[in-house]
C-alpha cells in the first residue's frame, strides 16, 4: 500500500495508467485488465519519438481519472452518450510497468510482447499495450493467439494497411509490414481481419493485396459516412466469424493531424477525435475483445499535449465496461 | 489593443472598462492561465495599428468599426488578487467588480480561470441591483456544468464550484442560469443536480441538433427574463481542443473558433451587460498565438455592436 491516505491531485503521485495499482504478472486473476508499456520504437522508419509513448499516455490519463476519484457519487456521466463511468472496484485495472525491452534488439522486443500477451491472457486477464511503434502489434496479437489457443480476430485502427511485402526496402521488419507479418504468421485468418480508418495514398500493392485476399477496409470516409456504430457492428461481425477473441489495435496516427500531431504519420482528412472515441465505445460493448493495443503516440511531436490525452480517453472507453461498470 | 488607460474616475456611462484578474490556484490540473490577461491584450496589439489608421469592417458580419471610438474603452489595468489568500481575493474582485459597474461602464474581464466567475458575477449583480432594484441572469459557456460543491484535494475553492457557489449565493434566480455547451465527462452527482433542479443546460448536442442561433437566443431570453442585464462567462475549455487548445484541459469536442465568435455577435446583439472570458492558458502552447488571438477577438466582437460601433 503506498503511504498516502487522501487523494493527492493529478499532477502528484507516481505514475500508472488511470493511476491503477502497480501489479506483477502473477497478481492478475480472471478479468483483471493489466496495462503494459512496451517503450519500443525500433522498427519505426518515420519521425522518431514513440518510445516516450507509454509513459505520457499514464500521465494524461491523470486528469480525467482525478474527476472520477474526486467525484462525490463515484460517478461519471457522458452528457451526450449518457454512459456512466463507475469506480472500479480494486485490481479491476492494473499497471504491470513497462516491459523489459532495448531498441537495437528487435527479436528479443517481439519474443518479450509475445510472451507477455500470452501469460496475461493465459492468466484470464485481459492486456492493455501502450506504445511503441506499430510493429510491436505483430509480435503481440502472436501471444494473444497463443495464450487463447486459437486464431483470434484483429481490428486495427489506423491511416495505413502496413501490408508491405517482406522484400519491400525496409525489409520484413517494420511498422509498414505489422499487419502482413500477422497473415503470413496465420495468427489471424485474412478474412478475419479489419481496418478501419485507412485513408490517402496506400503503396498499390498493398491495396491489391488486401482486396486479394479478403482483408476488409473500412476507410476512414466510410467511417464518416456510415457512422462510428455501424462501422463497429460491421467490424465486430467479420473479425468475430469463427473466433471467440477479437484484438483491438489503435494507431493513434489514424486522427486527423489538426487534432493529434503526435504521431509519426501526418494525416490530412484523419478521423476526427469524436467519431475515434464513438468507435471505441461502440466496440467496448463486444465481450470478445480480448486485448487491446494503443500505438504510434510520440508526445514530443504534439506541443499541445493532446494526441497522449486522447490515446489514454480511447483507452478507457474501450476498457469501461470491464474496469468502470459502464 | 494599445487602448487607453485609465482609472474608475474616467469611466462614464455607457463606456467599456478592460480589466484582467491574474489568478488560477483554483485550477485542478494545468495552470497558466493566470497569464491569460496579458497574453490577450499582448495579442490585441495586433489589431491596434489597424485601428489606429483605419475604421475596419468584419466582413462576415458587415460590423463597421472605428478606430475613433476606441477612446471609449478604457483598460483598468488587473483586478488585485491574493494568490494564496483566497478570502481575501474573493472580497477584493466583488467590491472591484461591483464598483467598475457602478459607473456605468460595461465590464470585460480577462481571466484567470473559471473560479473568479463567482465573484465578479456576485459585484456585478450587486451593482445591478443597488442602480435598477433588479436581479441578473448568468450564461456560462463551458464543458463542464461547475456546479461541484467542495473537492476532496482543493475543497471550496475549485473551478468546478464556480457555478454552484453563484447558485448557493442566492443573488441570482437559478431561473435565469444558464449552461450552454456541456460536453464529455462530467461529475454525475453535478448531472443529476441540474436534472433534478431543472437547469437549463443546452449541451454541444443540443447545439447541433437545434442550431447555435436558436439555443444563444433561447439562452439569452432565459437568462434575462426578469431580470435587469446578463452577465456572460466564456470559459475556454467551451472549444473544442482540435482548433484552440490553449486551456488546462482541452475537449475533444466543443464549439469551433467560428461557432464561438457567431455566438459573441448574439449576445453582444441582445445586450449581454458583462462578459468574463476565463480558462485561457496561454503557457499550454508557447509557440502558438491561436488561443490569445481568439481570446482579443472575442473582445473585439463583442465590443463591435457597441463600443467600437459607428454612432
Amino acid at each position: 500500500m503506498p503511504y498516502q491516505r487522501d487523494l493527492l491531485p493529478s499532477f502528484a503521485g507516481i505514475n500508472s495508467f488511470a493511476r491503477a495499482p502497480r501489479a506483477a504478472f502473477d497478481d492478475i486473476r480472471q478479468g483483471t485488465v493489466a496495462v503494459l508499456g512496451i517503450p519500443h520504437d525500433g522498427a519505426s522508419t518515420s519521425r522518431q519519438g514513440v518510445r516516450q509513448g507509454p509513459r505520457s499516455i499514464r500521465e494524461a490519463s491523470a486528469d480525467f481519472i482525478y474527476d472520477l476519484q474526486a467525484s462525490e457519487s463515484g460517478a461519471l456521466v457522458d452528457v451526450i452518450s449518457g454512459r456512466v463511468l463507475n469506480t472500479p472496484r480494486p485490481s479491476a485495472l492494473v499497471d504491470l510497468g513497462d516491459l523489459q525491452s532495448s531498441p537495437l534488439d528487435l527479436q528479443g522486443a517481439m519474443d518479450a510482447c509475445t510472451d507477455a500477451f500470452s501469460r496475461i491472457s493465459k492468466s484470464g486477464g485481459f492486456p492493455v499495450a501502450l506504445g511503441g511503434d506499430r510493429f510491436i502489434t505483430f509480435p503481440l496479437v502472436g501471444g494473444l493467439a497463443e495464450g487463447v489457443g486459437q486464431n483470434v480476430g484483429l481490428i486495427r485502427i489506423s491511416g495505413q494497411l502496413s501490408l508491405a511485402d517482406p522484400d519491400s526496402p525496409h525489409g520484413p521488419d517494420w511498422t509498414g509490414a505489422s499487419l502482413r507479418r500477422i497473415l503470413d504468421a496465420d495468427h489471424v485468418q485474412a478474412r478475419n481481419a479489419v481496418c478501419i480508418g485507412v485513408q490517402g495514398y496506400i503503396p498499390y500493392r498493398e491495396w491489391d493485396y488486401a482486396r486479394d485476399h479478403g482483408v476488409t477496409v473500412i476507410t476512414a470516409d466510410a467511417l464518416k459516412d456510415h457512422g462510428p456504430e455501424a462501422s463497429a457492428r460491421r467490424a465486430l461481425e467479420l473479425a468475430g466469424d469463427g473466433c471467440d477473441a477479437i484484438y483491438v489495435s489503435l494507431d493513434i496516427g489514424v486522427v486527423d493531424s489538426g487534432y493529434a500531431s503526435g504521431t509519426a504519420d501526418i494525416v490530412v482528412g484523419g478521423v476526427v477525435p469524436r467519431d475515434l472515441l464513438n468507435l471505441m465505445r461502440a466496440l467496448s460493448a463486444s465481450s470478445r475483445i480480448a486485448a487491446l493495443d494503443v500505438v504510434e503516440v510520440a508526445p514530443g511531436l504534439d506541443v499541445r499535449g493532446r494526441s497522449e490525452r486522447l490515446a489514454a480517453q480511447a483507452i478507457i472507453e474501450l476498457i469501461a465496461p470491464r474496469v468502470f461498470g459502464a | 489593443m494599445d487602448l487607453p488607460r485609465g482609472d474608475l474616475e474616467h469611466l462614464r456611462d455607457g463606456m467599456v472598462a478592460i480589466c484582467g484578474v491574474s489568478y488560477d490556484l483554483s485550477c485542478t490540473s494545468r495552470i497558466g492561465s493566470r497569464f491569460g490577461a496579458r497574453a490577450i491584450r499582448d495579442s490585441a496589439s495586433y489589431y491596434a495599428g489597424a485601428f489606429s489608421r483605419n475604421d475596419l469592417v468584419e466582413i462576415t458580419t458587415g460590423d463597421r468599426m472605428s478606430g475613433a471610438r476606441r477612446s471609449q474603452i478604457l483598460d483598468l489595468g488587473d483586478f488585485n488578487a491574493y494568490p494564496l489568500d483566497w478570502p481575501r481575493t474573493e472580497k477584493e474582485l466583488r467590491r472591484s467588480m461591483h464598483e467598475v459597474t457602478a459607473t456605468g461602464a460595461t465590464p470585460v474581464v480577462l481571466g484567470g480561470d473559471h473560479f473568479i466567475s463567482y465573484p465578479l458575477c456576485l459585484g456585478y449583480a450587486d451593482a445591478v441591483r443597488e442602480r435598477s432594484g433588479r436581479s441578473i441572469g448568468y450564461i456560462q459557456f463551458s464543458s463542464r456544468l461547475d456546479l461541484g460543491t467542495s473537492d476532496p484535494v482543493w475543497g471550496d475553492v475549485w473551478r468546478g464550484a464556480t457555478a454552484r457557489r453563484i447558485l448557493d449565493s442566492s443573488a441570482l434566480s437559478p431561473k435565469n442560469m444558464v449552461w450552454v455547451g456541456v460536453n464529455g465527462y462530467v461529475r454525475r452527482e453535478e448531472w443529476d443536480y441540474a436534472r433534478d433542479n431543472n437547469l437549463a443546460v443546452f449541451t454541444l448536442a443540443d447545439i447541433r441538433q437545434q442550431g447555435l442561433q436558436p439555443v444563444i437566443e433561447e439562452a439569452m431570453s432565459t437568462a434575462g427574463d426578469g431580470c435587469e442585464s446578463v452577465y456572460v462567462s466564456i470559459d475556454f475549455d467551451v472549444m473544442d481542443g482540435g482548433i484552440v487548445a490553449a486551456t488546462a484541459d482541452p475537449c475533444f469536442d466543443g464549439l469551433t473558433n467560428v461557432e464561438l465568435l457567431k455566438a459573441v455577435d448574439i449576445l453582444r446583439r441582445k445586450k449581454a451587460g458583462a462578459l468574463d472570458l476565463v480558462g485561457m492558458n496561454p503557457t499550454v502552447n508557447m509557440v502558438s498565438a491561436t488561443g490569445p488571438r481568439l481570446g482579443a477577438w472575442i473582445i473585439i466582437r463583442f465590443l463591435a455592436g457597441d463600443a467600437l460601433a459607428y454612432p
